[in-house]
């Protein structure tokens, strides 16, 4: 390759990173006057950084093809959903008319310039605009030409290989997902831990526990034999028959169990329904905070409503109506057993999504924003020291060179947050964990995530996929922004709970936490898939929340006014009773 | 950003375009090819933009915005071909090489932060990344020339 002196690749790797200086700005438009070779290197020069920005072009496509990763289902797709649905809608249409090319050049276009435009800070706003500018467009081609040229879209970059699954509108959208089982046996095979679970499903569960997470993150435990069903509404759930204890955060208020002969509507956050398969009676007893209960017949109210609170329980039945019952603090063993070791979380919405299952990139592109808090190891002996960003002895700088490190030896219990807001700036986004054990060490970095996926990490689950999730093409936007440092994250003094303030979700946030082990008898048990649930410890460890709210900084939702915010629910006409 | 020489100006640009684009819209007729066309809105804007944006100076000159902006159209047909070279071209690339390729483009990490992650110093990571896109430009060069596109 032949060089003009001065060089004009030379100058302009000298201002690609820096403005440049007025002399260098002077040289390079010399050099380019007038010469239309070096008019085509700067052409060529530009191209290159435009490529290799691309999240479509030629260097991410190698670095996802090398992860080997393969996602079923509809979402398999880079694009937000939507993008996806469009494609999907417009195959179904079918149609190919003479615009085919010309809806192929809007999207190597808009494509082409988006790709570019991922280089600024602002990235994926432009991204999000671009790409609705081109549904827009291809939109209006569709309307207003009557043709359907978006079969095109699923031909160009990325989306060669999609596989749109026809069926995938006929289900309706999911209310819950499986989060976790032990020992768990169902009336049907097939049923797996992150499983989807949806409006008209009926599910027995044989044998064993499992554990349920809501759209609004209710954490429901079922312990066979146990017959649910769900209805299409995302706070309400059946209880056929059986035991289940139901985790409710703030912003699920009002959850309600619905048995054959009564509904539990929660307005606080912890207690336990029991069906009794012969008699249809139906025992709650509220664990903490406040229930109301509603004797039924044939789903309508058969009775006077009673308001139950901490450690109080009825009995309901279409014979005798409502009876005051014993509170027997082990009949739900294994629910509480398992809440006592979940993390409790506030902000809204915060999800615990138990196990970190196979599935888990997928039901992350079904929703927009929010925290996910997913189980990978409990019962963890490090076998050799591991890095980390934040521990004790540096509990303030995680950006420090010296990592601290925690020694081998420590057993400890691995959770991973996941804060993912498609693009969404959410700048009051705060979220607050409270383990019920202290918090040994946290990893924010992205590329230390990617170096402890291994020893960390759920055993069998597959981290690249990660990189899968949109706009997570980035590796090192798994971690907080580094770059401009504005994602926050503090640990407490008892060091029990952690709040991220992240104010900057431009693709996503993940945080690795390392809690001091519950139990040291869990490790075979532990991380394996579909065991997400843990054994009840020998002596049932209650959560404390020790970290108090300051005043000046109101926390919505959180751990402080989960009780106290709830507005009690009371249906017309019906008075209301107490014990 | 071809034309704009920084990519937060590409951005702005990208965003008025695909505006006026979509303004444009019922102007554009179907037996016309679509980039020309839009190229040509794209171009008005940068325009636009270089006008407004007076407080900071663009990388190029007026007159050599133009005549670049004029051998855009003959660059297109080989836009494509390029990136294809540059995948074939990537596989190449030494590890080292690759991998700070890899920090400063997909993880858009800066040079500085490379540097103390690989514990290499800042001129380093520099030199590495301007002779990785070096012999990049060159193999794409070079592949483009044997004309394979295997």
């Amino acid at each position: 390759m032949s060089r003009p002196t001065p060089d004009i690749f030379e100058l302009l790797e000298q201002v690609w990173e820096q403005e440049p200086t007025e002399k260098l700005r002077h040289q390079i438009n010399e050099l380019l006057d007038g010469d239309a070779q070096a008019q085509k290197r700067y052409l060529e020069y530009q191209l290159l950084h435009a490529d290799l920005l691309d999240p479509s072009g030629p260097l991410s496509s190698m670095l996802q093809s090398s992860a080997a990763v393969q996602i079923e289902g509809p979402l398999e797709a880079r694009e937000p959903a939507w993008m996806t649905g469009l494609v999907r809608e417009s195959q179904a249409a079918g149609g190919q008319g003479e615009q085919r090319t010309t809806a192929g050049q809007v999207v190597s276009l808009l494509g082409y310039v988006m790709g570019r435009a991922l280089a600024s800070k602002r990235a994926y706003k432009a991204y999000a605009f671009a790409a609705m500018m081109l549904i827009a467009v291809v939109l209006f081609f569709v309307f207003d030409r009557g043709q359907t040229p978006s079969e095109q879209l699923a031909l160009q970059g990325p989306a060669e290989q999609r596989q749109p699954d026809p069926h995938a509108e006929a289900d309706p959208p999911a209310v819950a997902i499986l989060t976790g089982q032990h020992d768990a046996a169902w009336n049907t095979p097939g049923v797996l831990t992150g499983n989807a679970l949806r409006p008209g499903q009926r599910l027995t569960l044989t044998a064993g526990a499992a554990e349920m997470t809501t759209e609004l993150g209710v954490v429901a435990t079922l312990e066979a034999p146990c017959t649910v069903e769900f209805v299409d509404h995302t706070n309400r759930l059946h209880l056929h028959s059986g035991k289940l204890f139901v985790d409710v955060p703030a912003r699920a208020s009002g959850f309600t169990v619905m048995t054959p002969t009564a509904h539990a509507i929660d307005i606080g956050t912890q207690f336990g329904i029991e069906v009794d398969p012969e008699s249809q009676s139906t025992h709650i007893q509220v664990h903490k905070g406040l229930v109301h209960a509603v004797p039924v017949e044939g789903n309508q109210p058969a009775g006077q409503m009673i308001e139950l609170t901490d450690n109080q329980a009825v009995a309901i039945n279409s014979e005798a109506g409502i009876r005051q019952a014993s509170f027997d603090p082990a009949r739900f063993e294994q629910g509480l057993s398992t809440a006592s070791h979940r993390p409790l979380l506030a902000g809204d919405p915060a999800r615990w999504m138990g196990q970190l299952t196979p599935n888990y990139p997928i039901h992350l592109k079904q929703s927009s924003e929010g925290l996910w808090v997913f189980a990978e190891r409990a019962g963890l002996l490090l076998q050799e020291a591991i890095k980390v960003n934040l521990a004790e002895g540096n509990w303030e700088d995680r950006f420090a060179e010296e990592k601290p490190r925690l020694s081998a030896g420590t057993r400890v219990d691995v959770y991973l947050l996941h804060v993912h807001t498609l693009g969404q700036e959410t700048p009051s986004g705060r979220y607050v964990l409270t383990f019920d054990r202290p918090v040994l060490g946290l990893i924010t970095s992205g590329l230390l995530l990617w170096e402890t996926d291994g020893p960390l990490g759920a055993p069998g689950f597959d981290y690249e996929k990660i990189a899968t999730l949109p706009f997570a093409s980035r590796r090192d936007q798994r971690g907080l922004d580094r770059l401009e440092n504005r994602d926050d994250i503090t640990v407490s003094e008892d060091r029990r709970t952690v709040v991220l303030s992240a104010v900057s979700l431009k693709y996503m946030d993940q945080v690795r936490i390392l809690v001091q082990a519950g139990q040291a008898d869990n490790t075979d048990a532990a991380g394996q898939q579909g065991t997400g649930l843990r054994r009840m410890p020998a002596e049932p460890v209650v959560p404390e929340h020790a970290f108090e709210l300051q005043e000046d900084t109101p926390l919505p939702g959180s751990i402080g006014d989960e009780q106290a915010g709830a507005e009690p629910w009371q249906p017309n006409g019906i008075p209301l009773l107490t014990l | 950003m071809l034309l704009t020489g920084s990519p937060s100006d590409a951005n702005d640009v990208l965003q008025e375009t695909a505006v006026v684009l979509l303004r444009k819209i019922d102007q554009y007729q179907a037996d016309k090819p679509f980039m020309p066309w839009a190229k040509k809105f794209a171009y008005y804007e940068v325009l636009k933009h270089r006008n407004a944006s007076s407080q900071r100076l663009p990388l190029l000159d007026q007159a050599v915005f133009d005549q670049i902006s004029q051998q855009m159209e003959a660059f297109d047909p080989v836009m494509d071909a390029r990136r294809e070279a540059l995948t074939h071209c990537l596989k190449k690339l030494p590890g080292h090489q690759l991998d700070v390729i890899k920090m400063r483009y997909t993880e858009d990490i800066k040079p500085a932060e490379i540097s103390e992650m690989t514990t290499k110093p800042v001129q380093t990571v520099y030199t590495q990344l301007k002779r990785a896109r070096q012999s990049l430009l060159e193999c794409i060069e070079r592949k483009l020339r044997r004309g394979a596109s295997t």
